[in-house]
């Protein structure tokens, strides 16, 4: 029912572009009001949600820790796992940054089963994710080519590299491969395994199959339509100059291509593909586990009501004494005192 | 030939449909972890179960000997003891064991080679396990009150050896206190 | 007429229809769920909305306002709490977490999935805090807060222990305690706790400790272990009780001086307090190392917390010293400081015996019991026997709190060897920082949800059953004192040959004293190995 909602959802996008090119002709909206709003949207939203993070003190120190704290000298540490200073806090945020640690750990050990070693590597989730977000980049970076003139050497380099292969002519990108498989296997994976169905919102469909309609779309473009990527570039570069006008005879299938793009962008701060800023801030991970060492300040802390120990002992006082136990009062005439039981 | 010597050589079979069928007693979100993950570690609930039942298949269709049963008997009953399932629920899977073997024995029913006596034999037997199934299902169910009083009783121990040292919150707010 | 179920339909026929998660109502089966807090406990913690209900009712005689409440709760913890902010936005329910909960593994129900744990409190979050969920509703993943919610909440962050395990898979860091903890303070607003927590509550903030035990009763208590301990070991300990001008206050869970097996603990503790001469006191004020607190909401942690340094700056001691307890020492570790600190006062912690500065406590002024003994065997102070242990086949659990809080591995492990000669490891995925859950922390360990405990708790007997077969194990050891209770009771079930020791028990055991008559029986009044037969011969 969610994937179903999120399919038409995108299908109703690459119409919508669609009629609007063939029917309508309403190339200028979409070739340049729609990619600045979405821009706009996208940068506005981001700022937004990172400042309303950010608003939010950190009153406690809570890092998970997952190695060996740091005590004697003795005693070997795990700085990764448990850093003790912001150093290493820094080299646990690389690690999950960009390696994503924690998904790594995901992991079963090898067990026994009868007399035969039996093995099984969990680690798809892992591979599935880092490919998808590396070939992403690297398609994120390829495109800078449009925007760019003359087009700096690391995005030419790139280019290169990432078509190696040379399969077929244009050279097809490993990264296209890879992001579509990438995007293909999370997406089966979220269909076929039912805790994870379960768990699924539109907004876990949604997102993918944008995604894969975009490398669809794209991958069109170039190997099969053969839009004029001369007119795209010039598109591109008045766009990010402020002085563009509507090419003519682009295909339109650049322009679905292009509408997908905006609404992954604009989409962007308002789902949960924000966890790529929220990584950063979270405290679980970016705290070194040192407040035992140095004292973290709560920016918000207020006195409570604590029981006293004179209270205590106002209460108490009488068995204190006959028990043998200090007390800092003797017992006045009169009896003990009554202890009031909840707050005035 | 008997049921247990045709069944011998398809116990695997016999396994895998039993299992299926155990598991799906569960919620599907449930029954997929259970049979999905091989880790005994990962998964002890369905990885017991699955080693349990095949401990059990093996001596049935064996030997049947009743030491050797009742520990992987044991195994998966406690576990079912606590699952939140009324007994009828817990101990239901022991019957099916009939009706899957009238299954992959259906050719050689047909042929001939079964007979009803045979069958009536092997359900008496399966009757006999479920019967101890039972048994060690109320055993768990006793263990498990024994275990509540102990743990009540460990709990307080050592003030049970010395009386009146607890002080209690009072009622009211406006009670007094002590004395 | 119904017809009597055939055993098919009984053993196929599950019973809930296949529904989305967000609309199912929670059944109250008995066995699931833990007693409502008395009225008269949350009067006397100071908690709101007391009254007598029953989670079994269908009215719950919430406060006529209860939505408010939520809502205003809910925004004041979003601007409180960066954690809270962050871990309702950006979970992209990849599923790493959800084979990780010890609920979910021992009962299969979906909702123990800590993503769906999660997602509880998200679903209401996004309906009012988030512009995609106002406009969208369902679509955005948003649902309307009913009662029926409520009841879910309760149900569901009363069996979370927040344990922190899925916390270490996550690729993002949302850490379901937090959730809880926060869940659970909103639950609070509307006066809906458990009794075990409320009772403890209540009488660790009048009488100092949870079970409510008196000044008297306490040093009795303790007075009471020193005559154990003299009629084993033919030493005299002289404990000590809220004395000013002591060097070291000693604070561990009230646990340790009434309930078994922790009273063993506590021996051990005595016994090696006496062998080092160590200038140290209990308080009965501050009696109780544990913090049921942490169960209800970061106020009354703070609130429990708070005696601790209180008691220290009015004995004047130097510094403090922590026995054997999980959340009191994550408490410890990631909370005291900040609400009750700076600890200025007291000095950085020295061992008396060996000079050791403990660099890691320089703040806090609080060192782990473990840490001590660790550094008196590292330097040689302790004159040690551990053949007096070798009837034992020891494996060792790791705490949730001291391990995903903290980071303490090495040092108890050091500790064990030091004193056992036979030790063996469970298997990698179920120790140290990926260590299970006993099934019965954060408040959960009480009678009525035993079944549940049984459930939460297999994947750790199951590790245990496991080197149990394997190597013969006979004795697990651990640092944490409702895991002392709670994992006798898990044995008892699942693998009842092993029993349950506090590491402490076992130094008291190993510990060579001054002074001492032979030992023939450990600290349980058993016959130590190769003292069975002289044993015999007396009777």
């Amino acid at each position: 029912m969610n994937f179903i909602m999120s399919l038409v959802a995108v299908l109703a996008l690459v119409l919508t572009a669609f009629l609007g090119i063939e029917a309508a002709g309403l190339r200028t909206f979409f070739s340049m009001a729609v990619p600045y709003v979405a821009f706009t949207l996208f940068i506005a939203g981001t700022v937004y949600r990172v400042l309303a993070w950010a608003s939010s003190p950190v009153p406690f120190r809570i890092p998970t820790t997952a190695g060996q704290q740091k005590t004697f000298p003795w005693i070997k540490r795990n700085r990764f796992d448990n850093p003790a200073n912001k150093k290493e806090v820094l080299g646990r945020m690389i690690l999950e940054v960009l390696l994503f640690r924690s998904l790594f750990r995901n992991t079963k050990a090898e067990i026994e089963k009868g007399p035969k070693l039996y093995y099984q590597w969990e680690k798809w989730l892992w591979v599935g994710g880092l490919a998808l977000h590396y070939s992403f980049l690297v398609i994120l970076l390829r495109h800078l080519r449009f925007f760019t003139e003359p087009v700096p050497f690391f995005v030419q380099a790139l280019g290169g590299m990432d078509s190696f292969l040379q399969v077929g002519l244009p050279g097809i990108y490993i990264s296209d491969s890879v992001f579509m498989l990438a995007v293909i296997y999370l997406l089966v994976r979220r269909l076929i395994i039912p805790t994870v169905r379960y768990i699924s919102l539109p907004g876990d469909y949604f997102p993918l199959i944008l995604m894969l309609a975009i490398g669809v779309t794209g991958i069109l473009t170039r190997y099969f339509t053969r839009v004029d990527l001369l007119k795209v570039k010039q598109l591109a570069l008045g766009l990010a100059k402020f002085q563009s006008s509507a090419p003519e005879q682009v295909g339109t299938i650049f322009y679905i291509h292009l509408l997908l793009v905006c609404t992954l962008i604009a989409y962007f701060p308002f789902s949960k593909l924000m966890h790529a800023g929220g990584i950063f801030l979270s405290p679980t991970r970016n705290l070194p586990n040192d407040s035992r060492i140095r004292r973290h300040v709560n920016p918000w802390d207020y006195p409570v009501e604590v029981q006293t120990y004179a209270e205590y002992e106002e209460r108490f006082r009488e068995k204190m004494i006959e028990a043998g136990l200090p007390v800092a009062k003797e017992i006045a005439a009169g009896g003990p005192a009554v202890y009031p039981l909840t707050k005035k | 030939m008997s049921i247990e010597n045709l069944l011998l050589p398809r116990k695997k079979e016999l396994l895998k449909s039993w299992f299926d069928l155990f598991v799906r007693a569960y919620a599907p979100e449930a029954a997929v972890m259970l049979k999905g993950e091989s880790n005994q570690f990962a998964n002890p609930v369905g990885q017991t179960s699955l080693s349990a039942m095949a401990d059990i298949l093996d001596e049935f269709l064996n030997e049947c000997r009743i030491d050797k049963i009742l520990p992987p008997l044991g195994r998966i009953i406690r576990i079912r003891a606590v699952q939140d399932l009324a007994p009828s629920r817990a101990l239901a899977f022991i019957f099916l064991l009939k009706g899957l073997v009238r299954q992959i024995l259906d050719g050689e029913t047909a042929a001939g080679k079964v007979s009803h006596a045979d069958l009536a034999e092997f359900d008496e037997r399966v009757d006999g396990l479920a019967l101890a199934a039972m048994d060690i299902y109320s055993k768990c169910r006793d263990s498990l009150y024994e275990i509540r009083i102990g743990e009540i009783k460990n709990r307080t121990n050592r003030l049970l050896l010395k009386a009146q040292i607890i002080a209690e919150v009072p009622e009211h707010k406006s009670e007094r206190h002590d004395n | 007429m119904a017809k009597l179920p055939k055993p098919s339909e009984l053993a196929l026929d599950y019973t809930l229809p296949k529904k989305g998660w967000m609309d199912a109502a929670v059944d109250f089966r008995p066995g699931t769920w833990s007693h409502a807090a008395r009225a008269k406990n949350l009067e006397a913690a100071g908690l709101p909305n007391a009254r007598q209900w029953s989670p079994a009712d269908s009215d719950w005689k919430l406060p006529s306002n209860w939505k408010q409440i939520i809502f205003e709760g809910m925004r004041e913890r979003l601007e409180k709490f960066r954690s809270l902010r962050i871990f309702m936005d950006i979970c992209v329910r990849c599923g790493a977490c959800a084979d990780k909960c010890h609920f979910y593994l021992g009962s299969g129900d979906p909702k123990n999935m800590p993503v769906l744990r999660s997602e509880l409190l998200r679903s209401i979050y996004r309906g009012e805090f988030t512009l995609a969920g106002k406009i969208m509703g369902s679509i955005a993943g948003a649902r309307e807060l009913t009662e029926n919610v409520i009841k879910e909440w309760f149900y569901y962050f009363f069996q979370c222990t927040e344990c922190r395990r899925c916390s270490v898979f996550c690729p993002f860091g949302i850490d379901t305690a937090e959730i809880t903890m926060i869940g659970r303070e909103l639950l609070n607003l509307l006066g809906l706790n458990i009794d075990w927590i409320a009772g403890s509550v209540a009488n660790c903030r009048h009488t100092g400790n949870h079970l409510g035990i008196q000044p008297h009763a306490f040093k009795n208590m303790i007075e009471f272990l020193a005559d154990e301990i003299e009629a084993v070991s033919g030493v005299r300990v002289q404990p000590t009780f809220n004395r000013k001008g002591a060097e070291i206050l000693f604070i561990t869970p009230s646990g340790d001086a009434f309930a078994d097996p922790g009273t063993y603990t506590m021996m051990g503790y005595l016994m090696l307090f006496h062998e080092m001469g160590l200038d140290y006191t209990f308080s009965t004020y501050a009696s109780e190392g544990g913090n049921f607190g942490m169960f209800t909401s970061h106020e009354m942690m703070k609130r429990l917390n708070a005696k601790m340094y209180a008691e220290a700056g009015r004995l004047g001691v130097k510094w403090l010293l922590g026995g054997e307890c999980g959340h009191m020492w994550r408490a410890v570790n990631q909370y005291m400081d900040t609400m009750n600190g700076p600890a200025d006062f007291l000095e950085v912690p020295k061992s008396p015996v060996t000079g050791t500065i403990f660099d890691n406590a320089a703040s806090t002024k609080m060192v782990h019991i473990v840490e001590f003994t660790a550094d008196l065997i590292r330097n040689g102070k302790l004159k040690l026997d551990p053949a007096r242990n070798d009837n034992l086949v020891m494996t060792y659990h790791d705490s949730c709190n001291t391990s995903r809080g903290m980071g303490f591995f090495e040092e108890p492990r050091y500790v064990i060897k030091s004193v056992c000669n036979k030790f063996h490891e469970m298997p990698p995925e179920t120790i140290r920082e990926q260590t299970f859950c006993c099934g019965s922390g954060s408040g959960l360990n009480n009678d009525e949800f035993i079944e549940m405990r049984m459930r939460g708790g297999l994947p750790r007997a199951n590790a245990v059953r496991h080197v149990e077969e394997r190597h013969g194990v006979n004795a697990l050891s651990c640092i944490c004192a409702i895991d002392r209770s709670a994992l006798t009771t898990l044995m008892d079930y699942w693998v009842p040959d092993v029993t349950v020791y506090g590491v402490h028990e076992l130094v008291g055991n190993a510990l060579v004293m001054k002074g001492e008559s032979e030992r023939t029986s450990d600290l349980r009044g058993d016959p130590l190995p190769g003292m069975e037969a002289s044993e015999d011969e007396n009777i």
